[in-house]
């Protein structure tokens, strides 16, 4: 199993950064593009929260990965405010252009592609961890 | 992010390469919004996007909504695998015209 670790703030070109450097990663323990995808989509969407309605885009942010043969797995560990991102509000996919809301679509998306979530608030830290299933039959990217 | 448009017919189309992502969608959304006044059929054409997140997809609909508040068309073409998906679970598939290839995107916006 190999590992990768980073400790960033929680902005946005930051976050970019972030992103090149663990598809990168990923792409090094032959994870499909797919999967990879996924989770810099969920690196990228809980970073982003954390760092907006979070309050904590001045704190390091330490996020860890995993992968093994069946799945990537992270931990993403913030000192903002506490929000577990399981109790975000569904947003409604059905309406149109002209009335859907603008946002509310990042923690959706996390909580579609994770195959496993789970948050806990300790110690004035929030800890997130996430696994993204490998795609069968899939091969490098 | 690298965008580039062009006026095609009485349609502008923008042709967009990179990641559309948190750092990349504020630049999106004003370079492409601010092409609504002057061009009322707009062409996203999405074959050098790779990755979208919620940021995008909200640009997206911030551009969509100028569209449509101004009484033009808007449609996206040869939009990756990755992204198609992206669209289809935030509902952006059904709300949006999406076509497979330039020339049948144009073919459209003409009529």
């Amino acid at each position: 199993m190999s590992a990768f670790s980073a400790s960033i703030l929680a902005q946005p070109a930051l976050i970019a950064d972030l992103n090149e450097r663990l598809l990168a990663f990923l792409q090094e323990q032959n994870v499909d593009g797919r999967t990879a995808n996924h989770v810099a989509l969920i690196v990228e969407e809980v970073l982003t929260n954390i760092g907006t309605h979070g309050r904590c885009s001045d704190k390091p942010v330490r996020v860890a990965l995993t992968a093994d043969r069946e799945r990537v797995t992270g931990e993403i560990v913030d000192s903002g405010i506490p929000f577990d991102p399981r109790d975000a509000t569904e947003p409604d996919l059905a309406k149109d252009a002209g009335e859907r809301p603008v946002g509310g679509l990042g923690l959706f998306l996390v909580r579609r592609f994770s195959s496993a979530l789970e948050y806990a608030s300790r110690n004035g830290e929030n800890y997130l961890h996430f696994a993204v299933a490998r795609q069968p039959d899939a091969g490098g990217r | 992010m690298d965008i580039v448009d062009e006026q095609i017919g009485d349609t502008r189309v923008v042709v967009v390469t990179g990641r559309l992502d948190g750092a990349a969608s504020t630049g999106f959304a004003e370079r492409i919004g601010g092409l609504v006044a002057s061009s009322p059929k707009l062409l996203v054409d999405f074959a050098g996007v790779d990755f979208v997140t919620s940021a995008g997809l909200r640009a997206v609909l911030q551009i969509v909504k100028r569209v449509k508040a101004s009484g033009g068309a808007f449609a996206l073409c040869s939009v990756q695998a990755p992204v198609q998906e992206i669209l289809e679970i935030s509902g952006f598939a059904a709300m949006l015209r999406i076509h497979t290839a330039r020339d049948e995107a144009l073919a459209a916006l003409a009529r």
